[in-house]
């Protein structure tokens, strides 16, 4: 191999690479588990957002006092949001808070045009039933929407052999007929045979000369 | 797909209204092209995708940021950049450019050929290290076939006469050095 066929070759497979399945799957769980870790302080500093995202109150004819009781308010139905979330039977803080991030994630939409209408839909429905929508949006601050539709499950890829691995693979099988036919009892079996069977034909014709 | 204008025009839509991001579709749509330029500086493809999730991470941690994204690509290719080039410092780039060129060898040649071939193709990847920082990147950008020219260019804050340029000195200088067999 000359030089320019080496890089040739080398920026060819880094432009061809492609990207491992379910890699899409996997970043939205590493999401998902990273919304779940830091619900709480995202629905403090969500909340905080939303009571200045209010020009200071006065456009609700609030002034600094009620200003100050209004973001108690705020604090405290959030905390009870939490409270609450946390006591649901079967599901601890972090459980909650996937929970409220999944609540939004939507069915699938099947399109009659885009042929993909069978993609399995996340086991996240019920949710929508028992959860306030509301206070979802102030626990996440960012709505996961996960699309079953266009992002399906794949298992993890299989891990690839390494380097040294392939070359003991091709050091130690050949994959010559001989070697494939010792694996075989059957093959050994017959190919013992005829070589015994050739060997008495030898045999025979060095007796008759 | 979503085109860059569509996401920015998705971002800038919500930027007074605070309302919901698709960090979904921000997964799917662009989580390939990352793959690719975290690949190309670390050509190890677990890493690879380490860096992807680590992207999408920072976005949510900077999510207060997005309404003043306009080409969504182009930052989060800067980011998957920056975050490939901090995992390469930790990791052993040797054993990785190793490993991938071993995987490019073909398999039906003797093997006092492919390890030939597999040296002579790490030294490829080690002599494209050692280009100058912007040659480097512009090489390695320039492998992501999802990147054209003017992209490559914002990403690296540039020209595109410049990114040309650039481009056309990284490859002269690699076989160059190539040729001269620069060994260290």
């Amino acid at each position: 191999m000359r030089d320019d066929e080496a890089i040739e070759k080398v920026l060819g497979a880094l432009r061809a690479t492609a990207s491992p399945a379910g890699m899409e799957r996997r970043a939205v769980n590493a999401l998902l588990e990273r919304l779940g870790a830091d619900g709480v302080k995202t629905a403090r500093s969500w909340s905080m957002g939303l009571l200045s995202s209010f020009s200071g109150g006065r456009a609700f004819g609030l002034r600094g006092g009620d200003l100050a009781a209004a973001g108690v308010i705020a604090v405290l139905t959030v905390v009870f949001a939490v409270a609450r979330s946390q006591h649901r039977p079967g599901l601890g803080p972090t459980d909650a808070a996937k929970a409220e991030v999944s609540m939004q994630v939507r069915a699938p939409q099947p399109s009659p045009n885009s042929g993909r209408g069978d993609d399995r839909a996340l086991p996240a429905q019920s949710d929508h039933r028992t959860l306030p929508r509301r206070a979802t949006r102030e626990m996440t601050g960012v709505s996961l929407r996960v699309r079953a539709a266009t992002i399906t499950s794949y298992p993890a890829p299989v891990a690839p052999l390494s380097a040294e691995e392939r070359m003991l693979l091709q050091v130690a099988r050949t994959g010559g007929p001989e070697e494939i036919a010792m694996l075989d009892p059957v093959a050994r079996a017959k190919e013992e045979a005829e070589g015994e069977a050739e060997f008495e034909r030898f045999a025979g014709q060095s007796r008759h000369e | 797909m979503t085109s860059i204008g569509e996401c920015g025009l998705m971002f800038s839509s919500i930027e007074g209204a605070r309302s919901e991001i698709d960090l979904a579709a921000l997964v799917e749509t662009h989580s390939a092209v990352l793959f690719r330029v975290a690949h190309s500086v670390l050509r190890s493809r677990t890493d690879a995708e380490d860096v992807v999730q680590d992207v999408f991470v920072r976005v949510l941690e900077h999510r207060a940021n997005l309404p003043a994204v306009r080409e969504m690509r182009v930052w989060l290719v800067r980011i998957a950049w920056n975050l490939a080039l901090d995992r390469r410092r930790r990791v052993r780039p040797e054993q990785m450019d190793e490993e991938f060129a071993g995987e490019l060898v073909a398999r039906d040649v003797p093997a006092d050929e492919a390890m030939a071939d597999v040296r002579r193709m790490t030294a490829v990847l080690r002599q494209i290290e050692r280009l100058p920082r912007d040659e480097r990147q512009v090489l390695l950008l320039s492998t992501t076939e999802e990147l054209e020219t003017a992209e490559v260019a914002r990403v690296m804050g540039k020209s595109e006469s410049a990114v040309r340029a650039l481009l056309f000195r990284a490859r002269k200088r690699l076989r160059e050095r190539m040729e001269r067999g620069v060994r260290t």
